[in-house]
């Protein structure tokens, strides 16, 4: 009467995710006060999703890494990962991991803004 | 006071709150701080026929400290076009094995001794396979077969999913 299959895990999590959504949303209005109206809550919330996706995308999947990458998109703009080349340099250097590369995008992205 | 030096002052801002706010786990990660998760099962069952499938999955860990059994016709959770079956509470830390009662037939296992981390990975224990057809369907092609699983359907790419 039934088979099993492998599915994507993302529909599973996705009450776990907008917990996780939700308070990235908080602290978004908390320090990004100016963008956070320049977006709107819609807007920060789009931007949240893609940046859990892109975050994913460099092994950064931690909660605390995966905020700090979203804080950066918000100054830099959302492809920055791609667009910035020394944040490009930093996700391609093999020696770091996910959570040493997101200390050193955000001290590099300290220094840039 | 300048936007360079907002945006500055906003990522020194962030980066504290972050460090109160957000946690080392996954994203995504529904573990609680006992280090328990849910385990859920997708079934390639349509919510129109799941009612009328009795078969049900027994999920236990290997020490015996986990045990929980779900009946897919009352406990299954609805999805677009298939159903799930969901083990609350499931501790991160220990092995399963997964076990298929059905309704009609011998049970039998689909996991032994997987890790709750590689459950979503693990490859289903091959059920002996019945003396094909040159005509049938291959087995990743049925969607939904009839019957008793006697003699067993050898189901393929299946998984498990936390």
């Amino acid at each position: 009467m039934f088979k099993m299959r492998r599915e994507q895990m993302a529909a599973f999590r996705e009450d776990a995710l907008r917990g996780f959504e939700d308070r990235v949303a908080a602290h978004v209005q908390r320090c990004f006060a100016r963008r956070w109206s320049a977006l709107q809550e819609d807007g920060v919330r789009g931007l949240i999703r893609r940046g859990v996706e892109r975050a994913a995308a460099h092994g950064i999947v931690a909660e605390r890494d995966v905020c700090l990458f979203i804080d950066l998109m918000l100054v830099f703009g959302a492809g920055f990962d791609r667009e910035q080349a020394w944040a490009r340099e930093i996700l391609e250097a093999p020696a770091l991991d996910p959570s040493a590369k997101t200390r050193a995008l955000y001290a590099h992205g300290m220094e840039e803004a | 006071m300048s936007g360079e030096q907002s945006d500055r002052e906003s990522l020194a801002s962030a980066r504290r709150d972050a460090d109160e706010v957000f946690w080392a786990r996954t994203v995504g990660d529904a573990a609680d701080p006992c280090g328990k998760k849910p385990l859920w099962i997708r079934l390639a069952l349509t919510p129109k026929d799941a009612p009328a499938c009795h078969d049900r999955f027994e999920v236990k860990s290997t020490d015996g400290a986990y045990r929980k059994t779900k009946t897919v016709s009352t406990d299954h959770l609805v999805n677009d076009e298939s159903v799930d079956l969901e083990f609350s509470d499931a501790f991160v830390d220990k092995r399963y094995d997964i076990r298929v009662i059905p309704a009609q037939g011998a049970p039998y296992f689909i996991l032994r001794d997987v890790p709750f981390g590689q459950l979503g990975h693990a490859p289903l224990d091959d059920e002996p396979a019945p003396v094909a057809q040159s005509d049938d369907p291959k087995p990743e092609e049925v969607q939904g077969y009839a019957g008793p699983p006697q003699p067993p359907e050898r189901r393929r790419g299946g998984g498990v999913l936390v």
